[in-house]
């Protein structure tokens, strides 16, 4: 049998891992004595009563929420500071090297003194957002108006387009993916930050949900918890790519 | 200071104008990092005297700070943590390569492995520590369970994705010239590849890093433990020493395995923009 689209060998196989995985799960989760690791007959059912009473869905939309407030401030910052880095050369030689660092460090080392600068409520987990989301959004921008091709400026310059039409018509259309790109992988830093800020800054949404599974050894309830943390972040970031696909539409081709 | 440097070479400029000279100077890219992270510091330096030590340490108590962490001994508390990484990262590199092999080189690889490698990276793993704590307890198997946990994913995406990316317009040349399956790995496949995982590697080693930081801050231990103490006692010229380090620690190991990829794949070095990519 042949459905266009979908190579059903593939198919059968992938059905097959998964089914494969949580038999083996099952079995080995409902070994008497096994504790730490419940199996899935007992997960899903923890994952549906977490779901239904409104505790996991409430706190997943308080995460959530911290996650866009903050993103929404790194995308501002990350994505003028990258246009400005990216055209002043003396900003781009300062700068870069301080960026690249704070790039590449764990920002969760701030966790423990964030709190004198912010507080420790919603300003301090904002804030910690932030510092996740910014940079690579800052790098990528940056990236973007890097590889603009000069032949490109040069030609609508020499027809006399001025600084804003090359800015409009060149640089910009060939910029955009990389500035989308860069705020989908800011996207998912940001549900990183919000849950890192959760449990570790200020205990509280999807933070308290799996502190308290976890602190009463309720294992099915942490592992629904885990799930659905997993199930959330498809989502969020199947949304973004979606957003970013929708945004480049007019390229005409995609580009993933 | 750095910026009184300018102004007297300036001075010494005599046969242009101070500004021209300035001007002159100013495209320098050393003398622009010196000025402009002179300010930083100054600016620093002003900001941390006039809020004190307890709030904001100063360019030169945080400088300090480094000679206060090797009396104390905190450098053998920090070496400790590293190691951890180590062997963390070290075991996310060595089984990453061949997953990350299996999962870009076999279209059944794929589809045993594909939606669980992207089940990982649309998790945070942040939300994984709970679970670790009850399943491997506080100590080296829990550090190194998180370390692996963060870092072998990058590893494996880009493997898998140098995989996908040899040509097989290159191969099926090769094969019409009569190479051998041996010779189309090791002439074609490999050296395509080869880029791809030092990229991932890099990437795994600062997620290595972001790993062992969380996973030492949740259970209050080691490095972690220490920047706790610090934060609570207001020891906060040790602690921007240590975070100082830490950035350090990430920089340091990042261009130690650029050297190494220029080494071995001259032709592929700096091509691979250190990014994140999509798992499948």
């Amino acid at each position: 049998m042949r459905i266009p689209g979908v190579d059903v060998r593939f198919a059968i196989i992938r059905i097959a891992s998964t089914a494969a995985l949580f038999t083996a799960w099952e079995w080995y989760g409902s070994q008497p004595g096994q504790f730490a690791l419940p199996p899935p007959s007992k997960v899903f059912p923890a994952l549906v009563e977490s779901i239904v009473d409104g505790g996991l869905v409430q706190a997943a939309i308080g995460t959530l929420w911290v996650g866009a407030v903050g993103f929404s401030i790194a995308a501002v910052l990350g994505v003028t500071l990258g246009l400005v880095i990216a055209n002043v050369s003396w900003a781009d030689n300062t700068l870069t090297p301080l960026v690249n660092a704070a790039y590449a460090a764990p920002i969760t080392m701030l966790v423990p003194i964030i709190g004198i600068y912010t507080g420790l409520g919603f300003t301090g987990k904002v804030t910690l957002v932030v510092l996740f989301a910014f940079f690579v959004i800052l790098i990528n921008t940056e990236a973007g108006v890097r590889q603009v091709r000069e032949d490109l400026v040069e030609t609508a310059r020499s027809f006399e387009a001025s600084r804003i039409q090359i800015a409009r018509h060149v640089m910009l259309p060939s910029t955009m993916p990389f500035i989308l790109n860069g705020l989908r992988l800011g996207v998912g830093r940001a549900v990183r930050g919000a849950i890192v800020a959760e449990l570790l800054l200020l205990v509280s949404n999807l933070g308290l949900f799996l502190i308290r599974a976890g602190a009463t050894f309720n294992m099915p309830r942490l592992m629904a918890g885990i799930f659905f943390t997993m199930l959330m972040g498809y989502a969020v970031m199947w949304f973004a790519g979606y957003l970013e696909r929708r945004s480049l539409r007019w390229r005409g081709e995609a580009t993933y | 200071m750095v910026d009184a440097r300018a102004l007297s070479q300036t001075r010494r400029g005599a046969s242009a104008s101070a500004l021209g000279t300035a001007g002159r100077l100013w495209r320098y890219k050393w003398i622009q990092r010196g000025v402009v992270w002179g300010i930083i510091v100054v600016a620093w330096q002003t900001f941390g005297l006039i809020r004190g030590p307890f709030y904001f340490p100063t360019f030169t108590d945080t400088i300090l700070g480094f000679v206060r962490l090797v009396v104390e001994g905190d450098l053998i508390v920090m070496a400790a943590s590293l190691q951890q990484l180590l062997v963390g990262f070290a075991l996310a590199v060595v089984i990453g390569i061949p997953v990350g092999l299996i999962l870009g080189g076999s279209r059944s690889g794929e589809a045993v492995l594909g939606h669980y490698i992207n089940a990982w990276y649309v998790t945070s793993k942040e939300a994984l520590l709970p679970l670790m704590i009850i399943l491997l307890g506080v100590g080296f198997e829990y550090r190194v369970g998180i370390v692996f946990a963060f870092s072998a994913l990058y590893v494996i995406v880009n493997v898998a994705t140098g995989m996908r990316d040899v040509s097989p317009s290159l191969i099926e040349t090769a094969r019409s010239f009569g190479a051998s399956r041996r010779q189309v790995i090791v002439k074609i496949a490999l050296p395509s590849v080869v880029p791809f995982m030092f990229a991932g590697i890099r990437l795994g080693y600062g997620f290595a890093i972001k790993g062992m930081v969380i996973a030492e801050l949740w259970v209050l231990g080691g490095t972690g433990g220490l920047l706790a103490d610090l934060a609570l006692q207001r020891e906060l010229d040790r602690y921007f020493a240590i975070a100082l380090i830490i950035a350090l620690v990430g920089v340091a190991g990042s261009s130690i395995i650029r050297t190494l990829e220029r080494h071995i794949t001259p032709w592929g070095a700096g091509a691979m923009r250190t990014t994140e990519r999509r798992a499948v």
